[in-house]
């Protein structure tokens, strides 16, 4: 079967068993790419001369180099291309549409850094009509902030795509993790680092600190040698648009009223 | 354990931004990253494999001014971090 999956300048077409898209496409339906953006083919093939896998997909780290990322482990084999613009699984049969699933979420953000945007690790919280966009490593608190933001629209709470527009950057809802509401997208007003904390305040991050901080997490690209340099040259071109705060908090949803007070 | 006699090197994989007078370096293999100030910068600019850490403390406690005995030991130990988190690497020492 095809699968059509796209975000903002994105759009992937992806061919496979059904056993495997089928429940993607129903989990990613709100995502259906414009008709205007040239899509990355992707084939998701059944190998069932592999061992089965021993470990989902997740797991695997993908490598890469010079936009090309291949993800290899038992009962997998995969390799996304963007010099050429496709990308291909080859996977056991007791590969899950999880697996799949983070597949394409890979190839999506090789094909985002690559047409000029970026997918993030955060949680992308839309407050009095603008963007938020809340970081940190695993552990940080995204999900925790994002839950406390209720009943503000979460577009995820781990991973956004952010896109740049005519008026500077918008951050878009992904399917690969929770959400609250159906908004799909917002215009980026901040970023902020989560620090848990027994008071809340919000302090402008140093340059450096922040720099370092959203580089690390640009998922897969962040650990392609080749492109590092430009993924910290965009985000510098991102930071010179939007402000970059640790925002101490703690576990009550009193922190957006500082948020407020200091931001606007 | 470093000593003032080892040579050590950039990690090549590490990708590096000046911003704001700091050094941010990113390593790609462990999507990782460290922040360093002047003279943490000047460290990893110095440490060209070929210098000591002997040699690079004596250029720096002569460029900002400070006491070589308490530079040489800010740098031993600040290359020990360095070398822990891969931004720095230990050169093997020539064969004699």
């Amino acid at each position: 079967m095809l699968l059509k999956f796209g975000i903002a300048g994105t759009a992937l077409e992806v061919q496979g068993a059904t056993e495997w898209l089928s429940p993607l496409r129903m989990v990613w339906a709100a995502w259906t790419p414009a008709a205007a953006v040239v899509p990355w083919s992707v084939d998701v093939l059944p190998a069932p001369d592999f061992s089965p896998p021993t470990a989902p997909l997740f797991e695997t780290l993908p490598r890469c180099n010079g936009g090309v990322c291949t993800l290899l482990s038992a009962g997998f084999e995969g390799c996304v291309d963007a010099t050429q613009g496709h990308a291909y699984l080859q996977a056991h049969p007791h590969a899950t549409p999880a697996d799949i699933g983070y597949f394409l979420r890979v190839t999506l953000a090789v094909q985002a850094f690559a047409r000029g945007g970026l997918l993030f690790h955060a949680a992308g919280v839309v407050h009095r009509e603008k963007g938020y966009a809340l970081f940190g490593l695993s552990g940080s608190g995204k999900t925790t902030a994002a839950q406390l933001s209720a009943p503000d629209p979460v577009l995820n709470d781990d991973l956004l795509l952010l896109w740049p527009d005519s008026a500077g950057w918008t951050m878009y809802a992904t399917p690969f993790g929770k959400r609250r509401g159906n908004v799909l997208s917002a215009p980026l007003c901040a970023f902020l680092r989560l620090m848990k904390a027994s008071e809340v305040f919000v302090v402008p991050l140093p340059c450096g600190r922040a720099l370092g901080e959203l580089a690390s997490n640009t998922p897969v690209m962040v650990g392609d040698p080749l492109c590092l340099p430009e993924v910290m040259a965009r985000w510098e071109g991102i930071m010179r648009q939007i402000p970059v705060y640790a925002l101490h908090f703690r576990r009550e949803p009193t922190f957006w009223e500082v948020v407020d007070a200091e931001l606007g | 354990m470093l000593s003032l006699d080892d040579r050590l090197r950039a990690n090549p994989a590490a990708v590096t931004r000046e911003a704001e007078g700091e050094l941010v370096v990113v390593l790609p293999e462990h999507g990782k990253f460290v922040v360093l100030n002047r003279v943490g910068m000047r460290v990893v600019q110095l440490a060209d494999g070929a210098r000591s850490l002997r040699d690079i403390a004596a250029l720096i406690a002569e460029e900002f001014c400070a006491d070589m005995a308490q530079v040489a030991a800010d740098v031993l130990k600040f290359s020990g971090t360095l070398c822990e988190r891969q931004v720095l690497l230990p050169v093997a020492p020539p064969s004699s």
